[in-house]
């Protein structure tokens, strides 16, 4: 196996896509003691959806499919190094991002399968015979054609946890800031709360997220009791008043899911 | 097979639990990946949809069962974490301080090297030599050990031959023997060229050069450069998947037996010209059913003899490289397949009495258009018109075109070659 990729699967986040703890805490990335140790964050790259991620990069994609077809054969991933001295650079790369993203595709299959009820917050086993479990499995990865919404995850994953009303909604950097009335009522014992904004009228209705993009909502963080921030690109907006909904979801959890992990 | 799992190190009731379900659900995957069509492929009913082939239902990079064991193990750590989050305990990875609790997997030789190099730390001659200079551009350069004369013969190590002087002659193919011409030198040539060389297409295109150039010495485990260890794994994998005697039928009733136990057939001095041991097992192969095309068995033997020892070991595998639409091996004297010195008769496809099978097993003329299989026939070098709609271009139909086009040309070219790979 190529060796980047086999670091890739330990979850060495120092690919293309680098999230070193430095990031976060500057100067610490990288110690050079009696060793050399790198210090990186993993976490879902995408923390509210189960949505499986099916792509493989363009030149691999056009180049497998050609191969598959005289060939007969479905082998789209090759984890070996390509070989020296044959011009086919590219063509049987994974790429150590989508790789990343495979792994979590699976990780988060087994986790909807084996995990009970709707397979969020909890730790507890699910009930339920193999075959129902692999069915779960499969499922999760299966491409949107074959899905079965009336099993998990489509049938449960998505489903919203309760609904509140932002009154004034800003945008800076970027970031959007909602303000509620009543509160918004989300605990901070969490940390997996996410919102699709549906805003009626005006300019609000760019701070609308799309269910075709983000079917289960965008991660939040909570400020305080009636105010909470989420992602949102756009020019910056003054605080505004606003008429609408905002559906509350749960994906699978923030700052808490991060595996702190360090190579040396 | 088993996986090969990473250690766990979060403790606790739940991600115990967890840990148990994640194995043996991940195992179950694995062991039913074949007895599962129906999860990983949709099968047309009326054939009209996809020419009437299944239709994946797994989106691309999930089809395969050997990636899915990969992604499978490496990503257990992630989903027991998680479960250890939510479970509310603490330990390596948790709660996380600087210092004192990172999680450190553990990296092979090649990974650390691969870090240090990410880190610009790139230990090669080359690398330091550079780096050397960078930071040190008013020191004298170091002594590049290439500019002195340390062998006395200038370098060249002893083991190396003086080409005027090899022995060419010793390996010329019989004179009854043309040689191969440039269509065949060039498919030849493919099969040795990535990714087509996947799938033991680079052995079968040694094996198909040999029975081109009428070289019919017994092809072993050397000729397999690196891929003895792939193509063990390969058979130990198969046999350990079915037991003696088990089917695999297809909608219309035709079936394969996977592996059957022959050894009975065999007396002890046959057992030992086969390279088989008093207590070893002798085994008919096909590997024409699911695990055997999944594992690219069935064009490399198609069937073949393999031996294990008595606790389901593969230790050898025999076969003779031939064709049905070319020279199949001819063995007068008993010998099995395998073994040295095979004569050659003309393939059933050429036989007077030779026929081919439509879809429902019933004999049709050769070349018939509803003749499944290979198909090979004049023209000889035009590959149009094929008949059952066949690509013209499959590789798989420009093989069987060269070797049926030497038949048909009745020019001596076409050996078949033995094959006998022992694994021990």
């Amino acid at each position: 196996m190529k060796t980047t990729y086999s670091l890739t699967l330990k979850h060495y986040n120092g690919g293309s896509t680098p999230n070193f703890i430095q990031d976060s805490l500057p100067g610490v990335g990288v110690s050079i003691g009696s060793s050399l140790s790198v210090y990186c964050i993993h976490q879902f790259r995408d923390v509210m959806d189960v949505h499986a991620y099916g792509k493989i990069n363009e030149k691999t994609a056009k180049y497998n499919i050609l191969i598959n077809k005289l060939f007969g054969t479905e082998d789209y991933i090759h984890f070996d190094s390509e070989p020296a001295g044959v011009s086919t650079t590219g063509y049987l790369d994974i790429g150590e991002t989508q790789l990343g993203y495979y792994l979590e595709d699976v990780t988060k299959a087994m986790l909807l399968a084996i995990l009970d009820g709707d397979s969020k917050r909890t730790a507890n086993i699910g009930i339920g015979t193999s075959a129902a479990k692999k069915a779960i499995f499969y499922n999760t990865l299966c491409k949107d054609d074959f899905k079965d919404y009336t099993i998990k995850p489509w049938i449960n994953w998505n489903n919203s946890v309760g609904i509140c009303t932002p009154t004034s909604i800003s945008r800076t950097n970027n970031v959007a800031i909602v303000t509620t009335t009543p509160a918004h009522g989300m605990t901070t014992s969490y940390d997996d709360w996410g919102i699709i904004m549906n805003l009626n009228t005006g300019i609000a209705t760019s701070f609308n997220i799309s269910t075709t993009t983000y079917p289960n909502g965008v991660p939040i963080k909570i400020i305080d009791a009636n105010t909470f921030a989420y992602k949102n690109t756009g020019i910056n907006t003054e605080t505004t008043a606003v008429v609408g909904i905002a559906s509350i979801q749960v994906g699978w959890g923030g700052t808490s899911n991060n595996l702190h992990l360090y190579f040396t | 097979m088993s996986f090969n799992w990473p250690d766990v190190p979060f403790t606790g009731a739940e991600v115990e639990a967890f840990v148990d379900a994640y194995k043996e659900l991940a195992q179950t995957i694995y062991d039913d990946w074949d007895d599962d069509p129906y999860h990983i492929y949709s099968f047309p009913v009326d054939g009209s949809e996809n020419g009437g082939e299944p239709i994946s239902r797994l989106k691309a990079p999930f089809r395969k069962r050997e990636t899915i064991k990969i992604l499978l193990e490496y990503g257990l750590i992630y989903a027991s974490f998680i479960v250890k989050q939510r479970a509310g305990n603490s330990g390596p990875g948790t709660d996380f301080e600087l210092g004192n609790s990172p999680l450190t997997p553990a990296l092979t030789i090649d990974e650390r090297l691969n870090l240090f190099k990410d880190l610009g730390c790139v230990f090669t001659k080359e690398a330091m030599e550079c780096a050397y200079r960078k930071n040190n551009g008013g020191k004298s350069p170091p002594v590049d050990l290439n500019d002195l004369d340390i062998f006395p013969d200038g370098g060249i190590p002893n083991s190396d031959v003086d080409p005027d002087d090899t022995p060419l002659a010793e390996n010329d193919p019989p004179e009854d023997c043309p040689d191969k011409n440039t269509r065949e030198n060039f498919y030849l040539g493919l099969g040795n060229i990535p990714p087509f060389s996947a799938c033991y297409r680079d052995i079968k295109a040694k094996l198909l050069d040999r029975y081109l150039s009428c070289d019919d010495s017994v092809f072993t485990a050397s000729d397999m450069g690196g891929k003895k260890d792939s193509l063990k794994n390969g058979l130990q994998e198969f046999m350990d998947n079915y037991q003696d005697g088990q089917k695999q039928c297809n909608l219309r009733g035709q079936c394969v037996t996977h592996k059957t136990n022959i050894t009975n057939n065999f007396t002890p001095e046959q057992k030992s010209r086969m390279g088989a041991g008093p207590t070893d097992i002798i085994w008919q192969a096909s590997f024409y059913g699911s695990a055997g095309q999944r594992l690219c068995l069935h064009t490399m033997f198609g069937n073949a003899i393999v031996i294990t020892n008595s606790s389901g070991t593969v230790l050898r595998v025999l076969d003779d490289f031939d064709f049905v639409y070319g020279n199949e091996a001819d063995r007068p004297d008993a010998s099995y397949s395998g073994q040295p010195n095979p004569g050659k008769k003309p393939g059933l496809y050429f036989d007077p009495a030779g026929y081919q099978l439509d879809r429902d097993d019933n004999p049709v003329p050769v070349g018939h258009p509803n003749a499944v299989g290979s198909t090979v026939y004049p023209p000889i070098d035009n590959l149009d018109n094929l008949p059952n709609n066949k690509s013209p271009w499959s590789p798989s139909e420009v093989g069987r075109n060269i070797v049926g086009s030497n038949y048909i040309g009745k020019n001596g070219k076409g050996q078949p070659v033995p094959i006998n790979i022992s694994f021990e």
